[in-house]
């Protein structure tokens, strides 16, 4: 069965958020949760400053550590396409997953005493709608699909300057990088 | 069941805390998604916000409450038929509608009596609920009361379309005017062009796909990918894609620049003037001019070619190489002025002058300044001296708002609803933004040259557009407000107009509207039909219901002011709704409707067949004119008059491009605040930037559109303040010279008030300029005194120059940092009242 | 405030690892000492193992604090196959279980030290399960090998802490059985090892945390802002040694009683020593995750 993931073009993104307000609206999230996150990343010097968008949920890692860490298999990686989902009855809100992902894609609920993290819409999609990042983006930089088609068609990357390395868990997402945005020296690079 | 009190107790289980509390009832649900599939609806809901876009946004109803939004999905996306698709504001509306601190009731300031009671304490005092009986019988007996004593003209209202029908069959009301949002356009753009439109060129220009045409497309002082959310930045890609280049010039390098610009040139606020005349003596000098295209549409460009009774010694060309100024406007000129290095203001001007079709599009922002007359003119003249004008893909107009990328007529829109406005009798006295809450103080305001009025404003009503956080001069707007007599609001959240008001009436949103309506204003493209989502919200009520209830209070034939009931209203707009023919020869009716129809909403009207059958319109919410690349459809501004020049004369005095107007000169002084000579030239803005290097204001401050509100709707929301922290924008090394940090919380101080906010500490703006979002709810720090929302118009003004627009973009300020506290704005407290 | 945050945590492991280390250095003690010596068992032992177990079940209560939804927690052991939590939390009750058996037995008269042994050996297999808690973390600061060291030795610190306390408490006024003064000597190399080892280590530490990535350098960096606490943490490790050393070579030196005093303060100086370094264990974790560049400084 494909792996699937998410396609993201931050050339031609905005940073307009639309993505995260859109899910916080689906998931009905409150102040302080976002399953999906728009990050930004500048720097440069006057008059060439430069600048990139980052819009990320959950990667739905090929070695997800958020379903080896947790305790009580609450987390799970779905064999029919790979996305990894949190099943809330499971769920005793010990953290382990916030602990362990990279990305920062499950966060806890103090509210409700459990964690919470994208899962690709899994019912939109079962309605053949697509997750509602990608049908509520304004500049269309988002997609949801085989991620094997993506790499294929994009190449793209994951490792980008500012996101963590992508060998602790094998993110299936693609993205089309501007210049300053792929990883040179990343240790230095990322340094305050 | 009581419908409300459900809702509530729905909205609790499955809703963030910021939003309207249940009644303590339990929980019936199980899965959400699961109950929400098998009961709810998907209803139109009205996204009605003046942002320029006005996109479809649909929300799900189950049981009567609204459990989440979606966007246009009415058909398959592709960039020649696009979705319809909202933005973060837009998809935030569900905390909007329903937030906690949605208004109520009828609210009366504490300490307020008849005459005024406690004043000071406007904005600062406690609210007592009122039932609307009380409400308004205080409204109508202050009206009565203010007018008996000091006549009509004591009562200012500075919006309000209802309040306004009700006074205007009770006397009339001083009114309030001025252009705010394309700056001084409007009143250029007529005199040089001929043409009349909305808003001095807005509707000119290239439509979508025109713009695929177009080789080199400046954006100068737009921003769609943050201005004008909706197709805009997506409609611009696809140029992008078809080959354009893209320059952009603005002080600031934002996300537009960053998406779709191949350069990016910062150029001072208020100097574009200065950097276009340096970029015509280089195009000048060098013989890239099409001095054919001057001889043949223009006037005004040499001595040979001046209109009828011009001086030639007022030629722009002598102007412009300084024939009798001693003073060229070359490069290095301009550069001192608009901090452009010469060089690449010729590299620019060679690239303008080679590309054709090239497009000029502006945002208001450049044209926002304190007489800022010259640059749309200079603007305009930079597309003549060139040739850039009336080929498909070129032009220079500022097609910004709802019409960025969409120049053109309206492909669809709405019928007329069938309400005849009312002629207030005293529409002579109109008092202008830049002077009106001066004209409170020292009751005097300028009609004209050299006529000075007097003016005792004693009560204030406002409606929809939040002119005291809006307008330039909140500073004297509040004290304005302190010294009339009565302050009534109307609204659906404590915004500034309501804070500072006296009584304050809640109404519903366009989600409670009964019959629902249009959406006015998207882009050319489209119409939207919302239906009614659900029944108001406590005791909310519709502002034609308060205006009918006040003028039957005073008398009035309410009919008069509500002459048509809601449900037919709508009707009519449907009714009259017309969309072009495809071979783009006319116009036709858009929707069928029949018997049926017709006796299922007791409304009045005939059958008639159009394109799309009423119910399937009202489900669809839009409909959208079927486009695509070559139809009949596409539209560029002077292709006729380039065509035949002789047969399709402009409307202008001299039938042709005016790059000298007389007429434009002798209109703005009729103004009587300043003066314009009648060809582009440069002059130094008031509050521009040598006027700050003159007395220690060392920074130019602009004035930007934010994210988290449309102007200053849905600031209060949230999840949009969480993404949005209203920053303020400071370079790198100006922020290094006075120790200022990322984070830091600096005090901005303007000519006439001073706010503080966290520093954004960027290299992202030029030196000498910094930015911060318009729209931010002014909010008085009891202990400082100052602002610490961040709202610019505590800054400066009121100042009225040329035609009475407002110079949002000319101010100048100095930072200091401060030594205070300053939460997160997402940490601040709602304004729940009662 | 971190305490705010983590204090069920920090207690739990704090608790617990003094619970496992009381009852392995008391089982060790038993298995060394002859049926001559009952009197040391029930007056030193036995009371140490009860207390091990009251521990433990006390560790395990604080741990239900951390979670958003305790009820559910008897799911916590689903997912042995791949979750070091699962697998503490089994060894975690299994040493309750098999320590409290143990004590029964001990109470009961039949104590059986293989029954001991067995708890033993799950117990210190649970600390090998917290510390692979951390390490496969995304925090590069609990990552490292440190962590392994910092819980046994924690373990073993506070183990012989509470067998000499023990020994001080139940010889009171009077000199200790010779057994018992021997034991204690011994276990003064152990307390010794377990105070030195992680000083030992902490410049390995933290240049490894200075070479490797972002987080990991911010974690390094705020070590540096611990720097005070940190030495205050040695000191009172150290000071807290030196008075046991003291208080032990004084006795065997004397043939006196032992000085309860200096061992009640050494076990306090020690612990207090035990929970700074926990408490900047938990303080100075920074986890890998996007690193946001929203602005900039000047300095760049």
């Amino acid at each position: 069965m494909p792996q699937l993931g998410f396609y993201y073009d931050m050339t031609v993104c905005s940073s307009c958020k639309t993505c995260q307000i859109a899910c916080k609206d689906k998931n009905n999230l409150d102040v302080g949760i976002n399953f999906r996150k728009v990050h930004y990343f500048e720097g440069g010097k006057f008059p060439n400053p430069w600048a990139y968008p980052i819009s990320m949920s959950c990667n739905h890692c090929a070695k997800p550590k958020c379903v080896e860490n947790c305790p009580t298999g609450a987390m799970v990686k779905r064999s029919e396409d790979g996305v990894v989902i949190h099943r809330k009855e499971r769920c005793i809100g010990c953290q382990m997953c916030v602990w362990s992902c990279p990305y920062g894609a499950p966060q806890y609920n103090k509210k409700a005493g459990k964690v919470g993290k994208c899962d690709s819409c899994v019912d939109l999609r079962a309605n053949g709608e697509q997750p509602a990042c990608v049908s509520s983006c304004l500049m269309r930089a988002l997609q949801f699909g085989d991620i094997e088609e993506f790499r294929q068609k994009y190449g793209g990357t994951v490792d980008i300057k500012g996101l963590p390395e992508s060998g602790i868990t094998s993110p299936n997402t693609v993205i089309t990088p501007n210049q300053y945005a792929l990883s040179v020296n990343r240790r230095l690079d990322n340094v305050d | 069941m009581n419908l409300i009190k459900k809702a509530k107790n729905y909205i609790m289980d499955r809703t963030p805390s910021s939003m309207l509390p249940g009644r303590g009832l339990s929980k019936t649900s199980t899965d959400s998604q699961e109950i929400d599939c098998q009961t709810g609806q998907w209803v139109t809901a009205a996204c009605w916000h003046n942002c320029g876009g006005r996109c479809l946004n649909k929300v799900l109803v189950v049981d009567g409450v609204v459990v989440r939004q979606k966007t246009d999905d009415t058909h398959v996306d592709s960039p020649d038929f696009p979705q319809q698709r909202g933005c973060p504001r837009g998809r935030s509306q569900r905390q909007q509608v329903f937030g906690v601190d949605r208004l109520k009731y009828p609210m009366k300031r504490k300490n307020w009596e008849p005459g005024g009671g406690n004043k000071e304490l406007r904005g600062k005092d406690q609210w007592v609920r009122i039932s609307w009986d009380e409400a308004l019988a205080i409204v109508a007996s202050e009206a009565k009361r203010i007018k008996e004593k000091y006549g009509n003209s004591a009562i200012f209202i500075p919006s309000g379309f209802e309040m306004q029908r009700v006074l205007s069959l009770y006397g009339g009301y001083a009114e309030r005017w001025g252009q705010v949002s394309w700056g001084a356009w409007p009143g250029v753009y007529p005199f040089i062009t001929g043409m009349k439109t909305p808003q001095g060129g807005d509707t000119e220009g290239n439509d979508r796909f025109r713009l695929r045409k177009s080789k080199l497309i400046i954006l100068w002082g737009a921003n769609p990918a943050v201005s004008s959310n909706g197709n805009p930045a997506y409609n611009y890609l696809q140029a992008k894609k078809a080959g354009a280049k893209f320059i952009v010039v603005d002080p600031l390098y934002t996300d537009s620049a960053r998406v779709l610009a191949d350069q990016w040139i910062p150029c001072r606020p208020c100097t574009d003037t200065a950097m276009i005349l340096g970029m015509i003596y280089h195009v000048v000098i060098n013989n890239l001019h099409d001095q054919l295209f001057l001889d043949t549409y223009c006037v005004g460009f040499d001595a040979g070619h001046m209109p009828a009774g011009a001086d030639p010694k007022e030629n722009f060309k002598d102007y412009i190489l300084g024939t009798y100024d001693g003073q060229p406007k070359h490069p290095e000129w301009a550069s001192e002025i608009c901090g452009v290095d010469p060089a690449v203001i010729r590299n620019f001007a060679e690239e303008y002058a080679s590309s054709k079709p090239a497009a000029i599009i502006t945002g208001g922002a450049p044209a926002r300044i304190n007489n800022g007359e010259h640059l749309p003119h200079a603007m305009l003249t930079l597309g003549f001296v060139t040739g850039n004008h009336g080929i498909p893909g070129s032009g220079v107009s500022p097609c910004m708002h709802n019409k960025a990328t969409y120049a053109g007529p309206d492909l669809v829109r709405p019928g007329f609803n069938g309400i005849e406005s009312i002629a207030n009798p005293l529409c002579h006295i109109k008092i202008n933004n830049g002077e009106m809450w001066d004209a409170v103080m020292t009751g005097q305001y300028i009609a004209g040259k050299g006529e000075i009025r007097d003016i005792n404003i004693q009560m204030i009503c406002h409606g929809s557009a939040s002119c005291l956080n809006q307008r330039s001069g909140t500073t004297r707007g509040i004290e304005a407000h302190r010294q009339v007599e009565f302050v009534v609001a109307q609204n659906y959240v404590l915004n500034t107009d309501a804070q500072y008001a006296d009584i304050v009436l809640p109404v519903v949103t366009q989600w409670e509207t009964e019959g629902g309506g249009f959406a006015p204003g998207s882009n050319t493209e489209i119409v939207i039909f919302y239906s009614k989502v659900i029944e108001p919200l406590y005791e909310a009520k519709p502002d034609i219901w308060i205006a009918r209830e006040i003028g039957k209070r005073l008398g009035l034939d309410s009919d008069k002011i509500d002459p048509i009931p809601p449900k037919q209203a709508v009707f009519n707009q449907i009714a009259g709704a017309q969309v072009i023919k495809p071979d783009g020869s006319g116009y036709e009716k858009l929707i069928t409707i029949t018997e049926e129809d017709l006796s299922g909403l007791g409304v009045q009207g005939t059958p008639q067949t159009g394109r799309i059958p009423y119910k399937e319109f009202v489900e669809k919410g839009i409909y959208q004119v079927p486009r695509s690349p070559g139809d009949n459809l596409e539209y560029t501004t002077f292709t006729a008059y380039i065509e035949d020049p002789e047969k399709n004369k402009l409307q202008t005095v001299s039938g042709k491009f005016q790059i000298h107007s007389q007429e434009l000169s002798n209109y703005i002084k009729a103004f009587g605040w300043t003066t314009k000579s009648p060809i582009p030239v440069y002059e130094p803005t008031r509050e521009g930037y040598e006027e700050g290097l003159k007395d220690g204001y060392t920074h130019q401050l602009v004035t930007i559109h934010y994210q988290r509100r449309s102007h200053s709707v849905f600031d209060n929301v949230p999840w949009l303040r969480e993404m949005f922290p209203q920053e303020f924008w400071i370079n790198a090394d100006d922020a290094g010279k006075q120790g200022i940090k990322n984070g830091d919380i600096v005090k901005i101080i303007g000519r006439k008030g001073a706010f503080f906010r966290p520093a954004y500490v960027t290299e992202r703006i030029m030196p000498g300029v910094v930015a911060v979002g318009e729209g931010a709810w002014v909010e008085i720090d009891e202990k400082s005194g100052l602002d610490k929302a961040g709202s610019a118009n505590i800054l400066y003004g009121p100042v009225a120059t040329g035609q009475g627009h407002t110079g949002y973009n000319s101010c100048n300020v100095k930072i200091e940092k401060y030594h205070g506290e300053l939460l997160p704005d997402v940490q601040w407290p709602l304004r729940i009242v009662l | 405030m971190l305490i705010k945050e983590e204090w069920p945590l920090m207690l739990f492991t704090m608790l617990s690892q003094f619970a496992i280390g009381t009852f392995s250095l008391l089982i060790v003690v038993s298995s060394f000492i002859t049926t001559d010596s009952m009197d040391v068992v029930s007056t030193v032992v036995r009371p140490g193992i009860y207390a091990s177990v009251l521990v433990m079940a006390l560790a395990l209560v604080c741990s239900f604090f951390h979670l958003g939804t305790p009820y559910v927690a008897y799911m916590s052991i689903a997912n042995a196959k791949s979750s070091w939590l699962s697998r503490e939390i089994i060894t975690g009750g299994a040493f309750l279980a098999f320590a409290a058996a143990y004590a029964y037995t001990c109470y009961s008269g039949s104590s059986t030290i293989l029954l001991g042994w067995l708890a033993v050996i799950i117990g210190l297999t649970n600390i090998y399960c917290m510390a692979n808690i951390y390490r496969a973390t995304i925090f590069p600061a609990w990552t490292s090998v440190n962590t392994f060291i910092s819980f046994y030795c924690t373990t073993f610190a506070l183990g012989t802490l509470s067998v000499a306390v023990s020994i001080a408490l139940s010889t009171q006024g009077a000199p200790p059985p010779e057994v018992a003064a021997a034991i204690l000597r011994r276990l003064l190399y152990l307390t010794g090892l377990s105070l030195f080892i992680p000083l030992l280590y902490l410049p390995v530490f933290l240049r490894n945390l200075y070479s490797g990535n972002a987080a990991s350098i911010a974690s390094a960096r705020l070590l540096g802002n611990y720097s005070l606490p940190l030495v205050i943490r040695w000191m009172l490790s150290f000071a807290g040694f030196g008075l046991l050393l003291s208080a032990v070579l004084h006795q065997a030196v004397s043939a006196q009683a032992l000085s309860t005093g200096l061992i009640y303060a050494a076990a306090g100086l020690i612990l207090a020593g035990e929970f700074l370094d926990r408490y900047i264990f938990y303080a100075v974790a920074v986890p890998i995750g996007i690193a946001e560049m929203i602005g900039c400084d000047p300095e760049r």
